[in-house]
């Protein structure tokens, strides 16, 4: 894909926030609050439940105030106003004491494989006082002053699988409820806006129990979770093919089925009542492009444009395609909302789907490959590396890095700072790009084997090229280019996770919500849709709008 | 578990040695090879750590050469039954994953002196290519991923402190990142 592309994509049905949901409709899991103990400043513990196919987790939360002045989004910040833990199994005494000794430590802390998830975040400086002192005197918030947020408190990490001592999910056999990617961290996600929810309504409970109320129907949902992401995302993206090709590989595949599916009236009007409710949910919000990506504004013109568009065309005995190829010459975002509209007519089932997102990266070395065969490898699937301009001096301007602090991942120009031992082996156009350069000295039936013996640092760069990591797998850029923009990975990994309102901070920071519109735990039945994203902006009432400025 | 254990997962152990290698010099598809094969020992025969402790604490270059001394079980032999010899004798944790790769090709393999752990020194390997030979199970990584590896607290404590090194300050890099603002 190229990055463009990759930089514009939206969520869709394969996204982890609406399968996590799906899953948990369909399976009959059952959530519940089984305590919360906070004071009237949102200071305590709040612990839900949830039982899934024959297992129990629980998400256990702490809260706190810190000062103003620590709020930042970086992952790197020392304190938070919540800190949490998804953990397998039930909560007995020793355990949540061990849970309370070290879950705000976050990274400092040394967990076991009783824990699965752990994360932290910070309240909305702007909105949370805000929000429970109109709950406290009765009223809900005032749209225009609340609405553009989205979220009550931002995450900015949910470490798993294996790391500080947690339980690596490779551990999980097919049919454990957390064994399709991401599950177990978007579990903690919609559960974490859960709890931004309950301190806010239960905070205004203990101010004023006379007059406290709980947010209406209006606001119930609106609210999800923000999150804010740097850097970490391009090293993942560079370090896992198998999982980049199986998310692009599930959405090229239905694409491909939806394009191919005649008009009937049923698949219709689902498009249309899909395009509607992006109509409804980004009218509804004001908001101009923020760079590099449309805004409110521009996105609900663009969907005017596309309902126009497929008004025409819907008449065509292959209306989907032809809407697609209207897209194509729309430029990269109007096309991926068109994507993101079409798969909702897709029809793969979420066993299937759970199935090939499970991907498996362990690699049989093959130990009779040549020379030869490597040559036609680059010729297969790396003539794309010619499009780079690796040659350029510009083409290694930056490294990458893991800091000292809570190892963010950075990136530095090497004309200042000289990487010594610590660059991140993610320059994988570089090697590959070196390595096509020493094969062409070698003899053609030379063993990798004895290649490898005389040049053991291209093994990086053989296996990435031996590996049958799938068609997708490569997103193609070179990450060490003075030209490289993070922003294109880090969208594309977000939108896959379930992210919207994407806003740029930097080329290299973004902020995001998700499961805005979600059901909550106590809505979670048999009956709950799929249709809950892309809310729109409650209206409030007059007596609302009256309401004193924040 | 005691007070001399700690759990750890299977990755923990492959990022921290991984960095770890890249500090006492190794370039980085060395390193990331050396992870793979100290994380694979501490797994099925326990004492890669150590016996990565103990390589890295000799001469400089010391990793790079016992892994390049390991490079000779990285082919599959042209004879039907070989040898290899070590002399200083090998760190098994350096050869277990190889071996265990030639094992899933059809090769049956012994060692002399017999091994225990990771930490075992060998000083020859003889290959066997037979059409019986078994394949290798996985049980203990299973076990791994789903209840971590317990290895001993102090080689933890040493492997983290090298590994640290592979970070680079904050302040360096936000300095870094002024002067390029201001280039």
């Amino acid at each position: 894909m190229r990055p463009s592309v990759m930089g514009s994509a939206r969520l869709t049905r394969f996204s982890f926030s609406r399968s996590m949901i799906r899953r948990a409709t369909s399976n009959n899991w059952k959530a519940t609050r089984s305590s919360i103990e906070l004071d009237e400043y949102g200071r305590g513990r709040i612990i839900y439940r949830v039982e899934a196919e024959g297992h129990v987790f629980h998400f256990v939360a702490f809260t706190t105030t810190i000062d103003e002045s620590q709020h930042t989004d970086r992952v790197i910040a020392d304190a938070w106003e919540i800190s949490a833990a998804l953990i397998e199994g039930e909560v007995t005494q020793d355990l949540l004491d061990f849970l309370t000794e070290e879950v705000p430590k976050q990274e400092d802390s040394r967990l076991d494989s009783r824990v699965l998830v752990l994360t932290r975040g910070n309240r909305s400086v702007r909105f949370y006082e805000y929000l429970v002192d109109h709950l406290a005197s009765g009223s809900q918030p005032n749209p225009e002053l609340v609405g553009d947020a989205g979220y009550i408190m931002r995450s900015t990490a949910f470490y798993g699988n294996g790391k500080f001592g947690m339980r690596s999910f490779l551990g999980f056999d097919s049919k454990h409820p957390l064994s399709a990617p991401y599950r177990a961290q978007f579990l903690a996600a919609w559960l974490f806006r859960e709890a931004s929810y309950d301190s806010v309504e239960y905070c205004a409970q203990i101010r004023n129990p006379e007059k406290a109320v709980a947010f209406n129907k209006e606001w119930c949902r609106f609210f999800g979770l923000g999150n804010s992401t740097g850097l970490g995302l391009v090293p993942w993206a560079m370090k896992h093919p198998e999982e980049v090709n199986a998310w692009v590989g599930i959405r090229e595949i239905a694409l491909a089925n939806v394009r191919k599916l005649p008009g009937s009236a049923e698949r219709i009007e689902i498009l249309e009542k899909w395009i509607d409710q992006g109509y409804l949910h980004f009218s509804s919000f004001n908001g101009e492009d923020c760079w590099p990506w449309m805004g409110p504004d521009s996105l609900s013109s663009a969907i005017l444009e596309i309902q126009n568009q497929f008004s025409l065309l819907k008449s065509d005995e292959y209306p989907f395609d032809a809407l697609y190829l209207w897209s194509e010459h729309q430029g990269d975002e109007i096309n991926e909302l068109v994507v993101s509209l079409l798969l909702e007519l897709d029809e793969t089932s979420d066993e299937e789907i759970d199935q090939f997102l499970r991907v498996n990266s362990s690699h049989l070395p093959d130990l009779s490959l040549t020379i030869e065969d490597l040559k036609k490898k680059f010729v297969e699937k790396y003539s794309w590396l010619d499009e780079l301009n690796l040659e350029s001096p510009n083409a290694e301007y930056f490294w990458w890095v893991y800091s000292d602090h809570a190892e963010e991942p950075r990136r530095a120009a090497r004309s200042i700072l000289d990487p010594e031992h610590r660059e991140m082996p993610i320059d994988i156009a570089l090697r590959l790009n070196e390595l096509r350069k020493d094969l062409n000295k070698s003899e053609n039936d030379t063993k990798i084997s004895e290649f490898l013996k005389d040049s053991p640092q291209h093994g990086i760069a053989i296996n990435r090229l031996v590996k049958e990591s799938g068609p997708y797998s490569e997103p193609r850029e070179n990450v060490c280019d003075l030209d490289h923009v993070p922003l294109n990975l880090q969208r594309f990994q977000l939108a896959m996770y379930g992210m919207d309102n994407f806003k740029a901070q930097s080329t290299d920071w973004v902020r995001v919500t998700l499961f805005q519109g979600a059901p909550r735990i106590t809505e979670l039945c048999s009956d709950t849709s799929d249709d809950w994203v892309w809310p729109q902006q409650p209206k409030g009432t007059n007596e609302d709008l009256e309401k004193e400025p924040v | 578990m005691s007070d001399d254990i700690v759990s750890v997962s299977p990755r923990e152990i492959h990022d921290l040695v991984q960095r770890a290698s890249r500090v006492k010099g190794c370039e980085a598809s060395v390193a990331e090879k050396i992870a793979s094969r100290i994380t694979f020992s501490e797994v099925y025969n326990g004492g890669g750590i150590n016996s990565w402790l103990q390589i890295a604490a000799g001469e400089v270059g010391a990793l790079n050469e016992t892994f390049r001394l390991s490079q000779v079980l990285d082919s599959i032999p042209s004879e039907n039954s070989s040898s290899f010899t070590w002399d200083p004798p090998i760190s098994f944790a350096l050869i277990s994953e190889p071996l265990d790769l030639l094992q899933s090709h059809g090769f049956t393999w012994s060692c002399e002196p017999e091994v225990v752990t990771g930490e075992s020194l060998v000083e020859r390997v003889y290959l066997i290519e037979q059409a019986s030979a078994n394949s290798p199970t996985k049980e203990k990584l299973a076990t791994a991923f789903s209840e971590g590896v317990q290895v001993n607290k102090s080689d933890w404590k040493d492997l983290t402190d090298i590994a640290a090194n592979f970070l680079l300050s904050e302040e360096i890099l936000d300095d870094a990142e002024s002067l390029l603002t201001n280039e």
